[in-house]
């Protein structure tokens, strides 16, 4: 169950939102001008790990992600952050990404944080007028024998 | 032939006779833990917040007004925070990465503490 995997399986959880035009995966140079809206970007953050019981026996893996939802209107902006955090605390089917055709290998919770809407900067970026952002979570436990539990 | 495998915890008798009647010790002890750990989050977050004339960085601070018994908030408090929080180039995350790490942190002091406050028996 790696990063990849998660990230994946959010992107795909996240289009059965009805109404959402895209969802993004964020990388270095992504530009978000002229695009349809409304649309998603999830973007991977920091992933920390710990140590669980004494000789290494487990480890907690927090993998962190920030969604961010762009929208044309204040009313669509609301909606959609708000329908996308409803979605989020389903069950999401964990689709693995090894393979050239990603195929479903069971699935994951993810704790989605608030939701922040972030004001506008400079008027004329007209992308960026209606946007909020969701911090999501998604916590697995390694143990020793390789079983991966939530 | 069975095997028997005996799991077993050791100590906990020992450690609640140790804190009974300690048990302000202890929550002294973590509201100590709690503020070093909230301290060193708002300076990690004003070490790598973006820069510019120092007023984002300056208003990242601990809320007095929240200070309760083991819990502490901070924040931070010029208007374009959140921006440059969620959406700046190459610093976004400044704010969270402090306060995940803070976890870390505290989990580790907590732990110290309540083994300090067992030995003393």
């Amino acid at each position: 169950m790696q990063l990849t995997d998660i990230q994946y399986s959010i992107i795909q959880h996240l289009r059965a939102i009805p109404g959402i035009v895209d969802v993004l995966w964020f990388y270095n140079g992504l530009t978000l001008t002229d695009r349809v809206k409304p649309f998603f970007v999830v973007e991977n953050m920091q992933e920390s790990g710990e140590k669980l019981a004494a000789g290494r026996d487990a480890y907690q893996e927090t993998f962190r992600f920030q969604v961010g939802i762009y929208a044309d209107s204040q009313n669509e902006i609301n909606r959609k952050a708000q329908e996308a955090k409803q979605i989020l605390r389903k069950q999401i089917t964990l689709l693995d990404t090894s393979q050239q055709q990603p195929s479903a290998a069971g699935f994951f919770y993810a704790d989605p944080g608030d939701i922040v809407p972030v004001k506008l900067d400079d008027p004329t970026d007209v992308t960026s007028i209606h946007r909020s952002y969701i911090d999501v979570t998604v916590e697995i436990i390694i143990q020793d024998d390789g079983t991966i539990r939530q | 032939m069975t095997l028997r495998m005996r799991v077993r915890v050791e100590g906990t008798a020992e450690l609640a006779r140790a804190l009974r009647g300690r048990r302000q010790a202890l929550i002294d002890g973590i509201d100590r833990d709690v503020e070093t750990t909230t301290l060193t989050a708002i300076n990690e977050a004003r070490a790598n917040s973006p820069y510019k004339t120092g007023n984002l960085r300056r208003q990242i601070q601990l809320i007095t007004q929240d200070t309760k018994p083991m819990s502490r908030s901070w924040g931070g408090f010029a208007e374009y925070t959140a921006r440059q929080e969620y959406e700046h180039r190459s610093k976004r995350g400044f704010m969270r990465r402090a306060q995940w790490n803070a976890r870390a942190n505290l989990r580790d002091a907590i732990q110290q503490t309540i083994q300090r406050l067992g030995g003393r028996l």
